[in-house]
Formats: structure tokens, sequence, C-alpha cells
């Protein structure tokens, strides 16, 4: 059956980083989904703490126009 | 003593010199709140994730400083909201100080910035968000991207054109997510 469960681990605490920088918007990326939005913790793996700074370094983003608010993909 | 750092865009078709003039007055606003800067340089041109005062392209400027009097500060942000040339502009707090480069004010030295935490395993279930070019190859092409970018402009208007000619049904929802 489908039941293979992958162990989910923080990519930060993994990588032993403890800030997040909102203008390293390649890495931002991978914690928002196509149309831009930012995904849950249950998804990604993160842990608590670093979500919080990863949600903060998201949205500082957002304001100085390096990441779209929303992106449906429609100019 | 605290750190700070603020980027600010400026409109991307302001020569070399303007853009100098630019980070020149913004330098001496900012010594009016008696900081020391630390750096101050252009990060590079960069396409924005959504047009601001109409524009599409940014010259994105980056600065990092030891804050001086935080009343002076809070002029200084007004002072930059109220300056026409400087689109938008974000200050951030820094928890450790920054170190120095010696990157020349003009030098294009974007890419370099976001290459910090390269290469890294992705993490699986964040793998189909997919993978970003490197951001590297861009950062030398912006001239050629605004060439096409102008004419990629055109040719939506062509095709505008066209879309009574094509079947009603060409429902383009979900198309290009860049």
């Amino acid at each position: 059956m489908a039941f293979t469960s992958r162990r989910k681990y923080c990519y930060f605490k993994e990588n032993n980083v403890s800030e997040v920088d909102y203008k390293d918007v390649k890495l931002l990326r991978r914690f928002v989904n196509d149309q831009g939005k930012i995904m849950p913790r249950r998804v990604t793996g993160t842990s608590a703490k670093m979500h919080r700074k990863l949600v903060r370094a998201i949205k500082q983003s957002r304001m100085i126009g390096l990441m779209p608010f929303s992106d449906t993909g429609v100019e | 003593m605290r750190y700070y750092e603020t980027l600010y865009i400026v409109n991307p078709n302001f020569e070399d010199k303007k853009v100098e003039t630019i980070i020149s007055e913004v330098g001496v606003e900012l010594q009016k709140t008696k900081s020391k800067t630390i750096n101050h340089h252009v990060w590079g041109k960069k396409r924005l994730a959504y047009p601001i005062q109409k524009q599409k392209y940014g010259t994105f400027i980056l600065m990092q400083y030891a804050g001086g009097e935080t009343g002076a500060m809070a002029e200084f942000d007004t002072w930059l909201k109220l300056n026409t040339s400087v689109l938008r502009h974000l200050t951030t707090r820094l928890e450790v100080e920054p170190p120095k480069i010696d990157a020349p004010v003009f030098e294009k030295t974007e890419g370099k910035a976001t290459e910090k935490e390269e290469e890294k395993p992705i993490p699986e279930e964040t793998v189909e968000t997919e993978a970003t070019p490197d951001e590297v190859e861009s950062s030398d092409n912006d001239v050629d991207d605004v060439v096409e970018e102008e004419k990629e402009t055109s040719e939506e208007t062509v095709e505008t054109e066209e879309v009574p000619d094509e079947t009603t049904e060409s429902d383009d929802t979900e198309k290009e997510t860049e």
C-alpha cells in the first residue's frame, strides 16, 4: 500500500541555519506554493521556531517586491 | 550598538550617474542620524514580483549601518518615504554585525549575496515547487531581459488581438507561474 512515510525534517535545523534572510528569494521560494502562498508546517516539516522566522522573512520579501503576494499566473 | 539594513529600490531607467547621486543623497541623509555606514552599494537590477509605481524592474540598493539616534532614524525613514526617486524601502534589524564588503558602489554584486545557502539538499516535500534556475545566470542578462520583456509585451498585444478568431474556450487560467 501507499503508506510509505517519509521522515520530515526541518530544513534549517539540518543545515544549521539560524537566521532567515528575506533577500534570499531562491531559498524562500521553496516554502511557498505556486500561488505564492506560504506552505504550512505540516507540509514542509519546518520547526516552529524557524517557521516563525521564515514567515517573517517571506512577508518582508513581499513588501520590498522580491516575492509575490499572489502569483496566479495572470498578468 | 544595533545594526540595521535598509534595502531600497530606485527607478531602473535612471542612468548610473543619477543613481550615484541618489546614493550619495541617501548617504548624506543617513549621516544626520549619526549612523556609521558599513556597506552601501548597488545590489543589482532585478525583476519585481509585482509592479511598483508601474515599474516592472527595479534597481536595488543595499545599505548596512550601525544605528544612530532612534528619533532621527524615524525621520530618516520618513525622508525615504517622501523621496520620489525611491520606489520603496525596507529597514530591518540585523542580529550580528554585517561584514564589510569591499565591492565598489557600482559593480554588480547581485547574485553573490544570494549564493550563501547554495547547494543544500532540498526537503523532498518541497521539491514540487519547481527548482528555480540559478539566479547567477539571470544576473548577467538583465539588459537582455528588459529587451525580451519588451518583445513579450508586444507579442502579447498581438495575441490578444487574435483571441476572438480562435475558439472561445481557450481557458488560459493555469498558465506560467513565473
